[in-house]
């Protein structure tokens, strides 16, 4: 059996993608969530085969939903209309349906997902596409897990970003989150007019900056309005020179 | 250019032969008024209109291709004299050439103060022209940049509508499939609700008023598509008071603030969701206020685009000229957008 999750937040949308399902006697519905929250928690529970994703849902999106989860199934992507995940499909080998869904293009992902079954490597590929994805769109909040708790994390509350070992360190004015993720990931994402990668362990957030000073030979420290300080290297101060005119 | 008598190229040439006729008739006078009446001579008096016309002209044509930049004041003086040099050059030759000496004695007696005025009118001349051209090119900037200003407006409400409406489109269209296999009437209905909607978004034309009861039932035909695709999540309440139906509203105003409200309000929050809808008039204004439910992280990370009204607000001010038709607020997750059309019968 192939446990399988619905996840979308119209239920109409929800309800065709399970009656096309009820025909395949070998695909088992665990699951249907109205939103992202539901989705990662039944996931999380269920450890299903495959789930159906919608990308545009309220609060955490399909692709911010998938970052949080630990164990990454097989995903079937439903859209109806996004430029740029349109595209970035095309792209990648991810398999997404287009809403409206027909009978015959759900019979052709399942398929393809079929195919794909025994290659135990198709989770870790789609996730690697997804990430692939969201590096080309501009971030405006961060999801982290903090437990069991899901955080949202609006990037403008966010102070600097700390390099620790696999993880990022995500410091905010009163709080610090760690997400699995590299830093030169996020140095692509965030609006580099707002975000200087400062040093090899440090994005600096250019409002959040007191004062510059020389340390030693060829190395600078930074002092944040919280009053915390960073390490500014040569080529990272050459770049904060450029951006805010020093 | 002579030939096509535009009314700028009717007024060259009634002022270049005005200015002729009355130098001519001056200098004529001037002479009488010197020598008296025996021993002058016409000729000297017409060549010198003529050359003084003929460098009118120049004058005219030059600057219709060339406008000096501010502070230029030297160079249009240094243009003046040599003008000034060529009409009174132009004069010498002449009467030289083609007349007698009578003449010529003629204007060797009167040649500083004919320099004197050939420069002043000259550089009148010059400078009435100039200020037209900039005139001109003021008005023609003005208008381009009216134009270029609706072609931007136009493009902002495309983009607008396209972010929402191909989103919009396909979903409803899942739902009606999702429909016809459980409930075929409700599908049908459906196909209809969102075939009329449709049809209204696209006949509008956005310079058109409309009355409020039809831009009511339009807006109504989109809430209830959005109830059929997310269910019993989204309820609307409507306070119109009455009376209000015959009011004219323009098209496409409502609709824009109401699809902000549905995206923020519906799209981005998690769980039921009320927009309430009220309408009423009081001075002269009618009011339509809408007020949605938001998510405070989606709210400051949209903080800049300012929930995507600001298009909305720049139509307003292009309609009524005034910048206070729209407004919004924020208090305890709820925003609230004020629209305020002004009702002039």
């Amino acid at each position: 059996m192939i446990k399988t999750i619905v996840i979308d937040d119209e239920p109409l949308a929800r309800m065709i993608i399970i009656d096309y399902l009820k025909q395949y006697d070998e695909f088992q519905l665990v699951a249907e969530c109205g939103d992202g929250f539901q989705g990662a928690k039944a996931i999380h529970q269920h450890t299903p085969d495959l789930v159906f994703l919608d990308i545009q849902m309220p609060k955490l999106t399909g692709f911010e939903m998938l970052e949080i989860i630990d164990e990454m199934p097989n995903v079937i992507f439903t859209t109806a209309f996004d430029e740029y995940a349109i595209k970035a499909f095309e792209k990648n080998a991810i398999d997404y349906l287009l809403k409206p869904i027909s009978k015959e293009r759900f019979a052709q992902a399942l398929n393809k997902l079929k195919h794909t079954l025994p290659n135990t490597d198709a989770p870790q590929q789609t996730r690697e596409q997804v990430k692939t994805i969201r590096e080309e769109e501009s971030l405006e909040r961060i999801v982290v897990k903090n437990g069991t708790q899901i955080k949202i994390i609006p990037v403008h509350q966010v102070t600097y970003l700390e390099a620790y070992d696999d993880y990022v360190k995500i410091h905010t004015k009163d709080a610090m989150f760690l997400k699995n993720k590299t830093m030169a990931s996020f140095e692509k994402q965030l609006d580099p007019k707002q975000f200087i990668r400062v040093h090899r362990s440090f994005i600096a957030k250019v409002d959040q900056l007191a004062k510059i000073e020389p340390m030693e030979k060829e190395s600078y420290i930074a002092t944040l309005l919280t009053g915390e300080k960073i390490n500014v290297s040569k080529s990272g101060y050459a770049r904060l020179k450029q951006i805010i005119g020093l | 250019m002579i030939f096509k008598l535009s009314t700028k190229n009717r007024l060259i040439h009634v002022s270049s032969w005005t200015i002729c006729i009355i130098y001519f008739v001056l200098s004529y006078f001037l002479l009488w008024w010197d020598l008296g009446s025996k021993n002058i001579s016409p000729y000297e008096p017409i060549v010198g209109a003529l050359s003084i016309t003929a460098c009118c002209y120049l004058i005219f044509s030059t600057l219709q291709y060339y406008l000096p930049r501010k502070n230029q004041y030297l160079k249009i003086t240094l243009i003046c004299l040599v003008l000034t040099l060529m009409s009174i050059g132009l004069s010498i030759f002449f009467l030289n050439q083609f007349f007698d000496d009578l003449s010529l004695s003629h204007f060797y007696q009167v040649l500083p103060h004919r320099f004197i005025i050939n420069f002043l009118l000259l550089l009148c001349v010059i400078i009435i022209n100039i200020f037209w051209n900039i005139q001109e090119e003021y008005e023609e900037n003005k208008k381009r940049k009216d134009e270029s200003e609706r072609i931007l407006r136009d493009a902002e409400l495309y983009n607008l509508r396209q972010q929402l409406q191909p989103h919009f489109l396909f979903n409803s269209l899942n739902s009606i499939i999702a429909l016809i296999g459980v409930k075929p009437d409700e599908a049908k209905n459906m196909t209809f609700q969102l075939s009329d909607f449709l049809r209204g978004t696209m006949r509008k034309d956005d310079k058109q008023l409309i009355s409020l009861k039809d831009e009511l039932a339009h807006l109504r035909l989109y809430l209830d598509i959005e109830k059929v695709r997310f269910g019993h999540r989204l309820s609307t309440t409507f306070h119109i008071q009455e009376e209000t139906d015959h009011n004219k509203v323009p098209a496409m105003i409502i609709q824009p603030v109401l699809e902000n409200a549905i995206k923020y309000g519906l799209y981005n929050v998690i769980g039921d969701v009320e927009i309430r809808i009220q309408i009423y008039v009081e001075n002269y204004l009618l009011f339509i206020i809408i007020t949605n439910p938001y998510d405070s992280d989606q709210f400051e990370t949209k903080r800049g685009t300012g929930f995507g009204l600001s298009s909305i607000r720049r139509r307003l001010f292009l309609l009524y000229g005034r910048t206070d038709l729209l407004e919004t607020a924020m208090k305890n997750n709820i925003f609230t957008t004020t629209l305020k059309i002004p009702q002039y019968d």
